[in-house]
């Protein structure tokens, strides 16, 4: 527990040492990035006995690393320290770093793909999404022990939304998660004390390891190797634990390169690479379901970091299909006060007085399923240009969800709603947030945050219109597949992590029918 | 000196950030060290005199006229900041660099007087914050919005300001021994 300690690595697990000379390795597989996507697709090459190295960027944290100091945790589990953003700063990206990638601090809510999207992605020429595609869902949900949450785990900012939603006779209700041994900390954003999760750490990661995977930790890849049309391996650098600066090279020869490096990484790594993109595809359509926090301050306490953190939904502004009018879905939020503190408005004595009433807030998350559009281009190191500015219509929907938001927590009982523009709007009744209107929006007002990347490298069966086809494989190189939230074609509205396990699982199965 | 870079920086405060812009954060931010004669922002060590900009600017930020809640100086809250930073990318942590240099000596072109933020009392300190956190320029209200993150995770991270908003690892049935003791350990002063 002590933070100098030298670190102990599961066995199968190494970091490359220190040293000037190229380090090379050869393998059937290689997979790049190890979260929902990579961890699943390691998993599935392993157990179907494939020679496979996984290779991730981030470091290896056990339960009794997650110190839970907030200053700590969050540069060790997320992507540039948690400091990523869009180009204009406006929207903070919040994605994961290390064994496990998001997995390791997401929250767990679990659903699979609605159908309204799977005949969307159809529409646009993706094959194979019956069936066996709810039979994938069946087994992953199987694998990470996804069970609804029980009643004795919603925690007051959770029933706060439930009391609101059946006040107002609004669609919604609890959700289901992938946790076994969790004790209610609420801790999970800043990774699990209690290997409490079934996250693809634990699940899918290390037992692979126990098949006879290899994973290297702390390299970054920076280049997909790919000769005569073909890929052929990657390459990067090993990087320092302290000082995250490269330390030596690595190269790593494979007859299949699996990339999972998230809906980010992946499409930089491929722009990085020079891949052939003959139509300009890869890294646009960049989706990340941006959202805002909505504060209500109860009488009574609500100390929301106690207990599970999220465990219900409001689906009543929620649809799905191409045309949709309403794109909102809504859900509880909270953070430690470290984060917290970030988001209350003000500074000085006002702000003082607001985290006075951190213990009596409940507050809702406005997610957009959105419609707007995003590039990715590669930055230096992990570091990666994310251009996204939302378009007017996805304004409106912010709108409608943060005046829904509001009408929520004052039906739960707030007797204040905080209504996070610039500035900050403190109101007391729903007539007065009633009045918020999509022309009271801007960027940086509300200030958002997306925890959601995906669709830079899009399924479809036709090369001018898609990057992959519908199990992952790239369209212009052989032997290179995608295993992430990129595949996705459109945003979704809805937790991603058991689709992206779902396409994990779908594609390493095509992987070893090609190997043969 | 700084006259000339005021010269270069010419224009109406829009024309100013648009030529930050251009030129770049960083880069911008080593030409003001240069000319005010001070070491630039540097990722491996942060400067002294950058330091104490930002610590300038926590003592306003987290200036709460309350009890309960102690002195940034007095509750380690730098340094937590710091270590917060430091798991950023280099050129990430140059750029939050950055922004303090131009913090400093923002007030030259916005006001309220033409002087270094450091050397500002307390309520004209308060106003430099305030005009970069409601001013209808983006990049300046961003950049407000990355020092508040960076300085509020710095204070509001350390035990020591907890008991005033009721938060508690200890008393969080949830949290395993090993993590209660740990943090025990970090509680204690590090004279005792
Ligand atoms: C705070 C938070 C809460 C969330 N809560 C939920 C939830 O409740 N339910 C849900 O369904 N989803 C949730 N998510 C989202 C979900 O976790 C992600 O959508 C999902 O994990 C993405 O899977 P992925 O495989 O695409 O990428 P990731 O899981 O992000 O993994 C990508 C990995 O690739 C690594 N990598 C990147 N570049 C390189 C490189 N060049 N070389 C080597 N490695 C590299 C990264 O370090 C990372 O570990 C949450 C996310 C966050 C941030
Ligand atoms: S709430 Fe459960 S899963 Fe989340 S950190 Fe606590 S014990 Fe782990």
């Amino acid at each position: 527990m002590a933070d100098d300690e030298p670190q102990q690595l599961p066995d199968g697990m190494e970091q490359v040492p220190a040293g000037d000379e190229p380090v090379e390795y050869d393998t059937e597989v290689v997979v790049v990035g190890l979260g929902a996507g990579g961890g699943m697709a390691l998993h599935q090459l392993a157990e179907a006995g494939v020679d496979v190295i996984g290779v991730e960027m981030g470091g290896y944290y056990g339960p009794e690393e997650m110190t839970l100091a907030e200053e700590q945790m969050m540069p060790r589990l997320f992507a540039e320290g948690g400091a990523r953003a869009t180009a204009d700063m406006a929207i903070n990206i919040m994605q994961g770093k290390g064994v496990g990638g998001s997995t390791v601090h997401n929250t767990n809510l679990c659903k699979r793909l609605p159908q309204p999207i799977l005949d969307r992605w159809e529409n646009n020429g993706v094959e194979g999404l019956g069936d066996q595609l709810q039979d994938d869902f069946a087994a992953v949900e199987q694998m990470l022990n996804v069970h609804p949450i029980p009643d004795d785990r919603i925690n007051a900012n959770n029933q706060m939304l439930l009391r609101g939603i059946a006040e107002l006779g609004y669609q919604g209700g609890g959700l289901s998660y992938n946790r076994r041994l969790c004790r209610a900390s609420g801790f999970c954003e800043l990774g699990c004390p209690n290997d409490g999760k079934e996250n693809a750490t634990r699940a899918l990661i290390l037992p692979a390891l126990d098949e006879g995977a290899q994973v290297l930790v702390r390299v970054r890849i920076d280049e997909i190797l790919h000769e005569e049309g073909r890929a052929v391996g990657v390459a990067g650098v090993a990087l320092d634990a302290e000082t995250g600066r490269a330390r030596r090279e690595v190269v790593i020869r494979a007859e299949s390169v699996v990339l999972a490096a998230s809906a980010t990484g992946s499409a930089s790594l491929a722009l990085k690479s020079g891949l052939p993109d003959p139509h300009g595809l890869v890294g646009r359509r960049l989706h990340i379901h941006p959202g805002a926090f909505v504060m209500g301050i109860f009488d009574e306490e609500i100390e929301g970091w106690l207990g599970v953190p999220q465990s219900a939904e409001c689906t009543e502004f929620l649809e799905y299909g191409e045309d949709a009018d309403q794109r909102v879905w809504m859900v509880t939020g909270f953070t430690h006060p470290g984060t917290s503190a970030g988001l209350m408005p003000g500074f000085g004595p006002a702000h003082g007085a607001m985290m006075r009433l951190y213990p009596n807030v409940a507050a809702i998350i406005t997610m957009l399923h959105d419609e707007t559009s995003g590039a990715v281009r590669p930055g230096e190191g992990e570091r990666l240009h994310i251009h996204y500015s939302l378009q007017q219509d996805d304004y409106a929907q912010m709108a409608l969800g943060m005046r829904e938001a509001a009408r929520i927590l004052f039906a739960a009982g707030a007797r204040e709603v905080m209504l996070p523009l610039s500035p900050p709007r403190l109101v007391s009744s729903m007539s007065e947030a009633a009045s918020l209107s999509v022309g009271d929006l801007g960027p940086l007002n509300p200030p958002m945050i997306a925890v959601h990347p995906m669709s830079t490298m899009w399924m479809g069966e036709d090369p001018e219109s898609s990057v992959v086809d519908s199990y992952g494989g790239y369209h212009h190189l052989d032997g290179l597949f995608v295993a992430d939230g990129s595949l996705f074609p459109s945003s979704i509205g809805g937790p991603p992590q058991i689709p992206i396990y779902t396409m994990g699982r779908r594609v390493a199965r095509r992987v070893v029918d090609r190997l043969g | 000196m700084l006259s000339n870079l005021l010269q270069r920086f010419a224009g109406t405060p829009d024309e100013v950030l648009r030529k930050i812009q251009m030129g770049g954060l960083v880069r911008s931010a080593r030409l003001v060290s240069n000319v005010l004669g001070n070491p630039p922002p540097d990722a491996d060590e942060m400067p002294e005199w950058i330091e104490e900009i930002l610590m300038a600017a926590t003592r306003r930020i987290c200036r709460y006229d309350d009890e309960a809640m102690p002195d940034p100086e007095d509750c380690g809250s730098l340094e937590a900041t710091k270590t917060f930073m430091d798991g950023m990318p280099p050129q990430t942590q140059l750029e939050f660099q950055s922004l303090m240099v131009l913090l400093e000596v923002s007030p030259y072109v916005f006001g309220p007087v033409a002087g270094r933020f450091t050397q500002l009392d307390g309520k004209q300190q308060d106003q430099v914050l305030k005009g970069w956190e409601t001013a209808s320029l983006v990049p300046k209200r961003t950049g407000f919005r990355a020092i508040k993150s960076v300085v509020m995770m710095g204070y509001w991270s350390r035990p020591e300001t907890w008991p005033a908003i009721g938060y508690s690892i200890h008393d969080n049935p949830g949290v395993p021994s090993p993590q209660k003791n740990h943090w025990k350990q970090r509680e204690e002063p590090a004279d005792g």
